[in-house]
């Protein structure tokens, strides 16, 4: 840093807009690009990953030994496999573009129409699971923090630690076995009422919510001890204002990336604990397209998902420019 | 599947022995025995003579209970025995998460070298492709990669090793770009080695912490990833003895025999629970962000020991300090005094400059006249007044209206001293409004004016400016502003042209003179620079370990002085005058930390002057006869040509 005269110009980078708004959505503009960049690749990633799956789709519809050749070229011209490959290619991104997910080879059932069916499971289950995680992990975090090193931190601490420590399947045993079979206040698996909902979603949020607590009290320890809540306290403000609109303020931030990250870890939980609770929503489809070989509903749903994960992304990072101001010029 | 692998972030260069004795020698202890059964299960399961003990159906000891029919844990639906499974599983585990660690490693790696340090097209190239991969959930990516292979162990290896090798580039990048910055790197690239040779030889042993860090969490990953997918049945085929392959029959027949479950169970969780806990010991080393510290009782004034009844104290001094001390509260309960006997009184409008050696106790004396000591710290005697009154028995409701209103405060660092996530006036706004009633437009016009007489011209646009925007000079004025907002009577300056280039620095004085003559304010003016705190202070109080060695009027002390510290201290800065051939002189040794201060005179294990009395009785702080006072046995004798030499200088 140059000696700095104080009516030297405020730094401004040659070839920025300088309102502080223009910046800030041209940040979020390259911010949009680039996860549509991601996205088209994340796309090709999955085509190409199914012309690497053994066979051909065609030979899983039909009998190869009894079925006569000509039903099979009938077959690949009626799904557009006798295309070249860099025209099915096209023809594959066009879909997506158009909300194409593509269909079922088996059931003719079309990704979107599955989509439509499963996805208001995944996403109820999904938004239970980070109700629970953030309801509980931010207060408890903050209460662990505000009595640091005392009983009720070590045992905040200790339960949060054998959340992230349990396999979410070992818990979904455990819970079913003692709530479901011994003490028979919730449904064992299945749909139906709200309370089906809970055991699976308590599973799926363990393990995220054990490490939101821990992130949150970590966090919140640090900004207690910033020198900035010292020079506060040295102007006389209130505790009441110096913890709520500073300290917790600055604490939380790191919960918007967290976030994003916990979407991430969300989606491939739902996989397997709607396969164990029965679950009708996306996981499940996907689980079973897989254990099918219905390899068309499998690559949509996974674009689908991922598609999911990188919004999640976009949007905590947008959040992170809007809110933390030393994010939003850069 | 923990969240963790993809928000932290480390400090680097660590051995990995250091590494290792942080962790409790139980902990290890545990890590090693499942280590060594994962050897052990791998074995039973390669070796054919042993694998029939894993394998061998039995049905006369189907669903056997614990210690019976010549079984140690009991024996599953098919009669085998539950702890030879366990051993196989555990070694299909180990072995598994092995693999994946190493080839995500190698991969991440490489990768992570590429991003950092070979340019930004490849960085640019290196995260797009990080985020391309990470965009697929490891488990989603992992149940495709077995639909399409086909399930089994093997299948469930690629498609983690194939995720999470970018949750390893992403942090090795992230550590490269810190030490590619660093001196050594620098050196050697001036040196004009290539950068292969550079990142394979001397970037990867500085990464190779962060790796092992990493491994145990890809190792505990694994482990839950391959038996979750095992139990939903992507994972282990029958009769692949895996953990999850295990749990799964075990829930499957639990109404028959509880044991297989219940000993899976405890099995994964108390495996998962070392291993998490051994990567929460290597990142409380490798990542001192994470590692945070506990708030300590104190912070405020108590006092231990019954105090003699206050002598009257002049209303015309602002500040009075009464041998004060400080007390270190320890973790363990042990107090260790940073501070003691501290004395002080200043009248209104004068200015006293605090100099020493860091360590020496200056700036916790400052805190403790400012009535707010940082947590852990505590008065533990003497007595405090502002304006005649002992501000331990102001009520704390009244104390904190009068802080920011009698004292005011800057620091070194101006900008960690701002709430980073607000602007510079709104947060000066704050301040202003927990203390005074007024309309807002008539608080921002008070510090608008506020900016300008600190020199911010143009204060309108510093008002909207945030921390990370101004430069070190300007937020050290931006922090002025805020400490003056409520024009106390006193205002202590800990150390804040430290950071700053001599120019600023010197700019920064002459506006706190201009400043206090304006307002009229008492300064306590607190730096390790003898030269800076003479452009500002009448009065200089010497510290050392804690306590005062001498004090006097500016112009005295820096002609002559006479305890052996301050000599030392004044000899030991270059100055143009100085002739050629004189040499600096360092004063030998170092400030002793608080509780390993000599018993008797605390500078007499390194001064030149010391007698046979320093180590037997502590000196008291003397008056002499100019006004001065020393606290020294063997002060300097006046060295009448040295004052005349620097008298000439001076005039």
């Amino acid at each position: 840093m140059t000696a700095t005269a104080p009516n030297d110009a405020l730094k401004t980078s040659v070839g920025q807009p300088s309102c502080p708004t223009c910046r800030l959505l041209v940040g979020i503009g390259g911010q949009v690009l680039y996860s549509l960049l991601v996205l088209l690749l994340v796309a090709t990633v999955a085509f190409v990953g199914l012309r690497l799956a053994p066979g051909d789709v065609t030979t899983q519809l039909l009998d190869p030994v009894r079925t006569p050749p000509e039903q099979f070229v009938a077959l690949r011209r009626e799904l557009g496999l006798d295309l070249p490959i860099w025209h099915q290619f096209w023809n594959y991104l066009i879909g997506i573009f158009r909300g194409d997910l593509g269909a079922s080879l088996l059931t003719r059932e079309s990704v979107v129409a599955i989509v439509a069916q499963a996805g208001g499971y995944t996403v109820s289950l999904a938004l239970a699971a980070f109700c629970i995680i953030y309801v509980l992990a931010i207060p408890l975090g903050i209460l662990a923090a505000t009595f640091a090193g005392t009983l009720t931190d070590k045992v905040i601490n200790f339960v949060a630690s054998m959340l992230m420590a349990t396999p979410n399947f070992v818990l979904a045993i455990l819970l079913v076995n003692i709530l479901a079979l011994n003490l028979g206040w919730l449904p064992v698996a299945g749909t139906g009422t709200w309370l089906h909902l809970i055991l699976p979603a308590m599973v799926l949020a363990a393990e995220p919510m054990g490490f939101a607590t821990r992130l949150v009290r970590t966090s919140y320890i640090e900004q207690a001890n910033a020198q900035y809540v010292d020079t506060m306290r040295l102007k006389g403000m209130s505790e009441h204002v110096i913890r709520w609109r500073h300290i917790m303020r600055n604490a939380l931030l790191p919960v918007i990336s967290l976030a994003a990250v916990q979407v991430r870890t969300l989606v491939g939980y739902t996989l397997i604990v709607e396969t164990i609770f029965r679950w009708p929503g996306l996981g499940k489809r996907l689980v079973d397209s897989v254990l099918t070989r219905d390899y068309q509903v499998a690559q949509g749903l996974t674009i689908l998902l991922a598609l999911v994960v990188v919004v999640s992304t976009l949007v905590s990072s947008i959040l992170y420019r809007v809110v933390d101001p030393r994010v939003r010029a850069s | 599947m923990s969240t963790d692998v993809a928000t932290i972030g480390m400090a680097p260069t660590r051995s990995v022995r250091s590494l290792l004795r942080s962790v409790p020698p139980l902990l290890l202890i545990a890590v090693g025995l499942f280590l060594l059964a994962g050897i052990v299960g791998g074995a039973l399961l390669l070796v054919p003579d042993l694998s029939k003990l894993v394998f061998k159906q039995s049905l006369s000891k189907a669903y056997a209970a614990p210690f019976t029919k010549g079984t140690l844990l009991g024996a599953d639906q098919l009669g085998r025995p539950i702890e030879w499974r366990l051993l196989a599983g555990l070694g299909i585990s180990l072995g598994s998460a092995a693999a994946v660690t190493v080839i995500a490693t190698l991969i991440g790696l490489a990768m992570g070298l590429l991003g950092g340090f070979f340019g930004r097209t490849a960085d640019r190239i290196v995260t797009l492709v990080i985020d391309v991969t990470w965009a697929y959930p490891t488990l989603l990516l992992a149940v495709v990669v077995a639909g399409i292979q086909g399930p089994g162990v093997s299948t469930v290896i690629w498609a983690l090793a194939l995720t999470l090798w970018a949750a390893m580039a992403r942090i090795i990048r992230a550590q490269v770009l810190v030490l590619r910055e660093q001196d050594f790197v620098l050196a050697v690239r001036a040196l004009g080695y290539s950068r292969f040779y550079i990142a394979t030889r001397h970037l990867t042993p500085n990464l190779i912490p962060a790796c092992i860090l990493m491994a145990t969490l890809f190792v505990a990953l694994t482990i839950v990833a391959e038996a979750g997918l095992s139990f939903i049945g992507l994972g282990a085929q029958s009769p692949t003895p895996s953990l999850g392959k295990t749990l799964a029959e075990g829930f499957s027949f639990a109404s028959s025999s509880p044991w297989p479950l219940l000993f899976g169970s405890a099995t994964i969780i108390a495996l998962v629970t070392s291993l998490n806990a051994f990567g929460d010991y290597l990142r409380d080393v490798l990542d001192p962000k994470g590692r945070v510290a506990l708030p300590l009782p104190g912070g405020v004034h108590k006092r231990a020991v019954a105090q003699p009844a206050p002598a009257t104290i002049p209303a015309t001094d602002t500040l009075v300090v009464e041998g004060a001390s400080v007390a270190i509260h320890r973790r363990d309960g042990s107090e260790v005094t940073a501070v003691s006997g501290f004395t002080l009184s200043l009248t209104h409008g004068s200015t006293v400059g605090i100099v020493g050696e860091s360590g020496s106790g200056k700036s916790v004396a400052a805190r403790a006249m400012s009535s707010l000591l940082p947590s852990g710290l505590g008065l533990s005697a003497g007595r405090i007044y502002w304006n005649g009154v002992d501000i331990a028995t102001i009520p704390p409701d009244k104390l904190r209206d009068s802080r920011g209103k009698v004292v005011g405060m800057v620091f070194q660092d101006a900008r960690a001293s701002m709430d980073p996530l607000y602007s510079i006036g709104r947060q000066i706004t704050e301040a202003l409004r927990a203390h005074v009633p007024g309309s807002a437009r008539a608080h921002r016009q008070r510090v608008l004016d506020m900016l300008s007489r600190v020199g911010l011209n143009d204060p309108a646009v510093y008002f909207d400016r945030y921390p990370h925007e101004l430069s070190g000079g300007q937020m050290q004025r931006a922090a002025l502003a805020a400490a003056l907002i409520l024009e106390p009577q006193i205002l202590i300056a800990d150390e804040p042209t430290t950071g700053l280039d001599a120019t600023t620095q010197k700019r920064i004085v002459t506006l706190v003179k201009g400043l206090q003559s304006e307002m009229g304010m008492t300064i306590i003016w607190i730096s390790h620079d003898v030269d800076l705190v003479s452009q500002i202070a009448e009065n200089i109080i010497v510290m050392y370990a804690g306590e005062v060695v001498e004090a006097g009027k500016t112009g005295d002390v820096l002609v002559h002085q006479r305890h052996p510290y301050t000599l030392g201290l004044l000899k030991s800065r270059p100055d143009l005058t100085m002739e050629r051939k004189s040499t600096l002189r360092a004063v030998p040794g170092s400030v002793p930390e608080p509780g390993a201060w000599p018993p008797a005179c605390r500078f007499a294990p390194r001064c030149e002057r010391v007698l046979e009395i320093c180590g037997r009785v502590h000196p008291q702080l003397a008056p002499a006869a100019d006004g001065r006072q020393v606290r020294c046995h063997n002060p300097e004798p006046p060295q009448p040509e040295v004052q005349r030499e620097l008298e000439a200088v001076r005039s």
